[in-house]
């Protein structure tokens, strides 16, 4: 892998916010893997040069000559059609007489342009590919914290709600996984886990729904506590209604039947 | 020649001496029948097995390398699960009170076999056994090769003593201790009303725990080494340790401020720190009992 260092050095570069010392850290790094450092500074200053080029005044005898040309190329274009040489020995011949300035210059910009282009490109795509690779990267494990969902042991069912906790508790499908979880579980500390996620989103009304539907249907004394507090704690005058029908149960547990007691107090 | 001839009869001999003696050992009468994967024990089936009406299974492993997992559902008597140096499962089940059965029926026994009904079942490693507990208070002992994990429910009183496994122990009770010693692995255990008292020689690295209780005590010992990172909370009792835990505020107030205006008190008595640097997240409540969470070999109630 790369050095954490070169890659600070790269997107600084990049960014153009290089300090000198900066840059000479960057140079020594790219002497380093032999680069010609004297040259890199002579094909700067071309580029840099490049914008600056003196472009000539179309002056009077620039536009005589350009007419001459056009005469020129006219007669020319004459004598092919009457037959004369063909047009590839044209080409060879009087073509190249005329562009061959630009072509040296299209040769110079292709040179400058490949040097540029191989000194920075390894960087960007070095960038966009950690991009796309942690994105890819999250995608994956996502998906696999979802099939962790339904594994057989209790710790990897809590190592993936936890997981969910600390990314993204609000997104939609995880907010259907862990109602899936607090209802369905089988173990307690597993749907606890996924209680604790919910109560972080509960301004979201399916999970409040949800919470709130729970009331009666969790028969575990840790969840009815462990529910009760939150909904208390949120303010959820509707759960005082099932909170008074779980009271009604004969086999309910002391602690959370004081609890909702003066859940109920408070909420009322 | 010869002489490699006396040498192939040697081996021979050595060979059939050992296969005689793995023969003689497999039909040892003090290990009770041999089923085969599969096992009932409700019926009248070796009278020699039946103690004052108890019962025993033994059953093998489809794998014995490789690491098997107990599934048991128990509800009145205590469970006994013990980890030991061989490849069998040996389940004993026995009836607390034969005595006042005896005496509530005027002398009358219970048929053997007919007090109690054991039911264990081997399928890939896996081995489930029940008892019909729900009816009569049951003692189940069952012993297992080391490397082996729990899933235990335990539904109404009495204790779980788990001892020398190593695997995920995953036990839910809902009355009664609940014990382990000399376990490497991890846990996810929750009782009721009972204490959880747990020692830890190893632990299994990033692999998230949870202890929870309504009135129990929760007492955990881990390796000095151990890295986790803590959540602990008890409503009336003290959290104790004598790890040099690095408390987290930051985290706890972070919980709270993401509340969206909403009041969430039940988070402020969470607390947040980190065993060695932080690691897995390992979860403590109780709501009546105290927390202790120390280093392993640093108990003094003796539990080892």
């Amino acid at each position: 892998m790369k050095d954490y260092r070169n890659d600070e050095l790269v997107v600084e570069y990049i960014r153009k916010e290089l300090t000198p010392e900066r840059e000479r850290e960057l140079e020594s790094i790219l002497a380093g893997r032999g680069f010609d450092i004297p040259e890199l500074h002579e094909l700067k200053a071309v580029y840099a040069g490049l914008g600056e080029l003196p472009v000539p005044e179309a002056g009077e005898s620039m536009t005589a000559r350009f007419y001459a040309m056009l005469e020129n190329e006219k007669r020319k274009e004459t004598e092919r059609a009457a037959g004369r040489p063909g047009p590839g020995g044209r080409l060879l011949r009087g073509g190249f007489d005329i562009w061959w300035p630009r072509l040296a210059y299209a040769a110079v910009l292709v040179v400058i342009g490949w040097s540029v282009g191989y000194w920075a490109a390894p960087a960007r795509r070095y960038e966009e590919r950690v991009r796309l690779m942690s994105s890819e990267m999250t995608e994956m494990k996502r998906m696999m914290m979802f099939s962790m969902l339904n594994r057989s042991r209790a710790s990897e069912r809590l190592q993936a709600v936890q997981y969910f906790n600390d990314l993204a508790p609000g997104d939609d499908q995880v907010v259907t996984a862990m109602l899936d979880v607090f209802e369905h579980d089988e173990n307690v500390n597993v749907r606890l886990a996924a209680l604790d996620v919910l109560a972080g989103v509960i301004s979201d009304d399916r999970v409040r729904a949800g919470l709130i539907g729970n009331v009666t249907r969790q028969d575990s004394p840790i969840i009815q506590l462990a529910l009760v507090d939150i909904l208390v704690s949120a303010r959820q005058v509707q759960a005082v209604e099932p909170l008074r029908r779980l009271l009604e149960r004969k086999d309910l547990n002391m602690v959370v039947r004081s609890r909702i007691d003066r859940g109920i107090r408070l909420l009322s | 020649m010869k002489m490699m001839k006396s040498r192939l009869r040697d081996a021979a001999v050595v060979y059939m001496s050992a296969a005689a003696l793995l023969l003689l050992s497999s039909i040892d009468p003090a290990a009770g029948p041999l089923t085969g994967p599969e096992g009932h024990a409700d019926g009248p089936a070796d009278p020699a097995v039946h103690r004052n009406g108890s019962e025993q299974l033994i059953l093998g492993l489809s794998s014995p390398d490789e690491e098997g997992v107990l599934i048991v559902q128990h509800h009145k008597g205590t469970v006994r699960i013990t980890g030991y140096d061989g490849e069998m499962v040996i389940v004993n089940a026995s009836p607390r009170y034969v005595d006042t059965a005896v005496v509530a029926s005027g002398g009358m026994k219970p048929f053997p076999g007919h007090s109690i009904k054991l039911h264990a079942i081997e399928k890939h490693n896996v081995v489930t056994v029940s008892t019909n507990s729900h009816e009569r208070t049951i003692d189940l002992e069952v012993r297992v090769p080391f490397d082996f994990s729990l899933h235990l429910e335990k539904h109404a009183a009495g204790d779980v003593h788990v001892h020398y496994l190593r695997g995920e122990m995953e036990i839910t009770s809902s009355a009664g201790n609940v014990s382990l010693t000399g376990i490497s692995g991890s846990a996810v255990i929750s009782t009721v009303e009972g204490d959880i008292l747990l020692r830890f020689e190893r632990v299994t690295p990033h692999a998230p725990m949870a202890f929870t209780s309504v009135t129990g005590d929760i007492d955990v010992a881990f390796p000095a080494d151990v890295r986790a990172s803590v959540k602990m909370m008890t409503g009336r009792g003290d959290i104790r340790s004598d790890f040099d835990i690095e408390v987290d505020r930051r985290q706890a107030k972070t919980q709270t401020s993401e509340s969206t205006g909403i009041q969430r008190a039940f988070l402020e008595d969470w607390t947040y720190g980190s065993l060695g640097g932080g690691g897995p997240r390992f979860l403590f409540r109780s709501y009546r009992g105290n927390i202790t969470i120390r280093k392993s070999g640093n108990h003094p109630r003796g539990a080892e």
